[in-house]
């Protein structure tokens, strides 16, 4: 028997899906983002290592520009004057400072220890994992450079976060979504330089086209020093410069596979260790299913 | 020290109820294939396992959703914002997950009512063959989603995917085998179904026989995928010795591994000297064990990748 929908019931629903179907709409559509917004040449920012200072005024910039808050810090004891030692929210930008080798008196002021600081944030890669893995198309890259999000698309899953090589993406825990350094797109919709490369008094933060930086990092090279950014992940924005080897400062090593060709890397690989696991739990099982099937045959011969 | 190493347990992104959503995506997915399979391939005598697969698969699915935006709460801040999930596929991993765990509801969904109301054998044949594509995506997804974090060495394994693969099967299997009871007090036709099973007692201990040997063979290709997930990936190392989850793994491995192996030949010991009853209830004890260790697998993982670089 069926039931018949009273008026109220039907009016009831109708009202309810008219309230529903425009939010659930309005949700979807903005389609989907192309992972690229063509906005120019390719800039990159150059942060050389050999001459920086230490001084942070790169730090108290960012925070300043992008009205971040400061946030409570405790003098480390483990020798390094990293202050916040870490990315968060409201920290985008971080000072890492590093001692190098042990102190000499014999050498005192000549040799032995090496002081070295590496101004470090979102490195803008030129192929981001961020970008590649976002299910909501809510970060994207500029062709100029910056790696942007959009926190009305942001479903909160933390992905990038996971994804990013440097852990740079911080989850913020009341917006329950990501934020991150937007290589100050504002200022360079405007014509200005990032606000941290701005402020460097001794430019160990130069703004450059990505051409010109890779000849600057290439030149580094051949005089000996080491690079970080030109290769990694696919190349990134932001090409560092130093006299010390960068695990030093804790920036592992990558090699130059991108996100997607790391994907299929791993898929292909899982679909090969897939057929052989397939293949072998088949085998097993049949053979459990002959031996089962011999056995029942000899129980019922037995039998008889 | 990278930036991640100072992650705090009261700071993880991704915590226990990222787990559990993990672990119950591979119980649905795991489930479902069994449902599937046992419906194309075992005789009417299995009809219980089958109906009990799907059943649990739709009420897994389900319940991982709920988990999962329990676990993001983005939804507080923008109701709606969990349908941009659907937005990059099939680029985004997560992405892929939402679009086939929506399907794998829809097919367990409409196999759950074939059950209740019947229906054309080919169509539940169909139903059943989508859904076998669609359910070893699900437990595949579940180990791909973390093993595409290049953030995380940890997770950084083709062997990390193929181990949640076959423990998704194994604890949707064992899940399916354990609720059968509840699935056939819910399906009347699996009901009648499952007291003729129980009257033939020998069909049923030889059933739960059969499956307890599938589960055997499942367990030692996760032991053997354990290994070259460990063997092959630098910083699994620490699992072994040193770290605060480490634990936790050796209770994985005796709970959800070894224990099982042991009450499985035990139970099949027992098999033909009449003690049903204490087969039936080892076999149980067996199954929450096994459940059990699949999520401590998903939790030491998910956690120990945040925690160990």
């Amino acid at each position: 028997m069926t039931e018949k929908i009273s008026r109220k019931d039907f009016l009831m629903a109708a009202g309810a899906s008219l309230v529903v179907a425009p939010m659930a709409l309005e949700g979807l559509d903005r389609g989907q983002r192309a992972p690229v917004q063509h906005l120019g040449e390719q800039k990159a920012v150059v942060v050389d290592v050999t001459r920086c200072i230490g001084c942070k005024a790169c730090q108290i910039a960012c925070k300043g520009w992008n009205k971040l808050p400061a946030e409570k810090t405790e003098i480390s004891r483990d020798g390094e004057f990293t202050n916040p030692k870490f990315f968060s929210p409201i920290t985008w930008k971080i000072v890492r400072f590093k001692e190098i080798g042990d102190y000499d008196e014999d050498t005192a002021g000549t040799g032995g220890l090496k002081w070295r600081m590496l101004s470090d944030n979102c490195k803008h890669c030129l192929e981001p994992s961020c970008v590649s893995v976002c299910p909501a198309a809510a970060l994207w890259k500029r062709s100029d450079g910056p790696v942007l999000y959009d926190l009305d698309r942001c479903v909160g899953c933390g992905y990038c976060t996971m994804a990013c090589p440097w852990g740079v993406p911080r989850f913020d825990d009341e917006l329950h979504a990501i934020r991150k350094c937007t290589m100050c797109f504002d200022r360079i919709d405007q014509g200005l330089e990032p606000s941290c490369v701005s402020v460097c008094p001794t430019d160990a933060l130069q703004y450059m086209n990505l051409e010109e930086a890779r000849r600057v990092a290439a030149d580094a090279e051949a005089n000996g020093l080491y690079t970080y950014g030109v290769d990694e992940v696919g190349g990134t924005s932001w090409i560092y410069i130093s006299d010390v080897p960068f695990s030093e400062f804790g920036l592992p090593e990558y090699s130059t596979v991108t996100q997607k060709g790391y994907e299929s890397d791993i898929l292909m690989k899982f679909a090969g260790a897939g057929l052989f696991v397939g293949g072998a739990i088949l085998a097993a099982v049949k053979l459990y299913a002959e031996r089962r099937e011999a056995i029942m045959k000899n129980d019922s011969e037995g039998g008889n | 020290m990278t930036a991640r190493e100072a992650t705090k347990m009261s700071e993880l992104v991704w915590g226990p109820l990222m787990a559990t959503y993990l672990f119950l995506g591979g119980i649905a997915g795991g489930a479902y294939l069994i449902s599937a399979l046992v419906d194309l391939f075992k005789g009417e005598d299995y009809e219980v396992l089958s109906k009990s697969g799907a059943l649990v698969s739709t009420v897994a699915v389900i319940a991982s959703v709920v988990v999962l935006l329990a676990e993001i709460k983005r939804f507080m801040v923008e109701p709606l914002s969990f349908l941009n999930a659907f937005r990059q596929f099939p680029g985004s991993m997560i992405s892929v997950g939402t679009w086939i765990l929506t399907s794998l509801l829809i097919i367990s969904v409409v196999t759950v009512i074939l059950a209740f109301f019947g229906g054309n054998w080919l169509i539940r044949k169909i139903v059943d063959v989508v859904g076998i594509v669609l359910s070893l995506g699900t437990v595949a997804y579940t180990g791909l989603v973390l093993s595409y974090c290049r953030g995380i060495p940890f997770w950084g394994s083709p062997f990390l995917p193929a181990l949640f693969t076959v423990s998704g099967i194994l604890t949707g299997l064992t899940m399916a085998m354990l609720m059968i009871p509840v699935a056939a007090y819910i399906m009347p036709k699996a009901l009648n179904s499952f007291w003729e099973l129980y009257e033939r007692k020998a069909s049923y201990v030889g059933m739960i026989g059969q499956t307890e040997k599938y589960c055997q063979i499942l367990t030692v290709v996760e032991i053997v995928l354990l290994a070259l997930y460990i063997g092959t990936t630098p910083t699994t190392g620490i699992l072994l010795a040193g770290s605060s989850v480490s634990l936790l793994f050796y209770a994985y491995i005796a709970i959800g591994l070894l224990l099982p192996l042991g009450i499985g030949y035990f139970n099949s010991r027992l098999e033909h000297q009449g003690k049903d009853m204490m087969i039936v209830l080892s076999a149980m004890i067996g199954q929450v064990m096994v459940l059990l260790g699949g999520f401590i697998l998903r939790y030491v993982v998910l956690v120990g990748g945040q925690l160990i670089h």
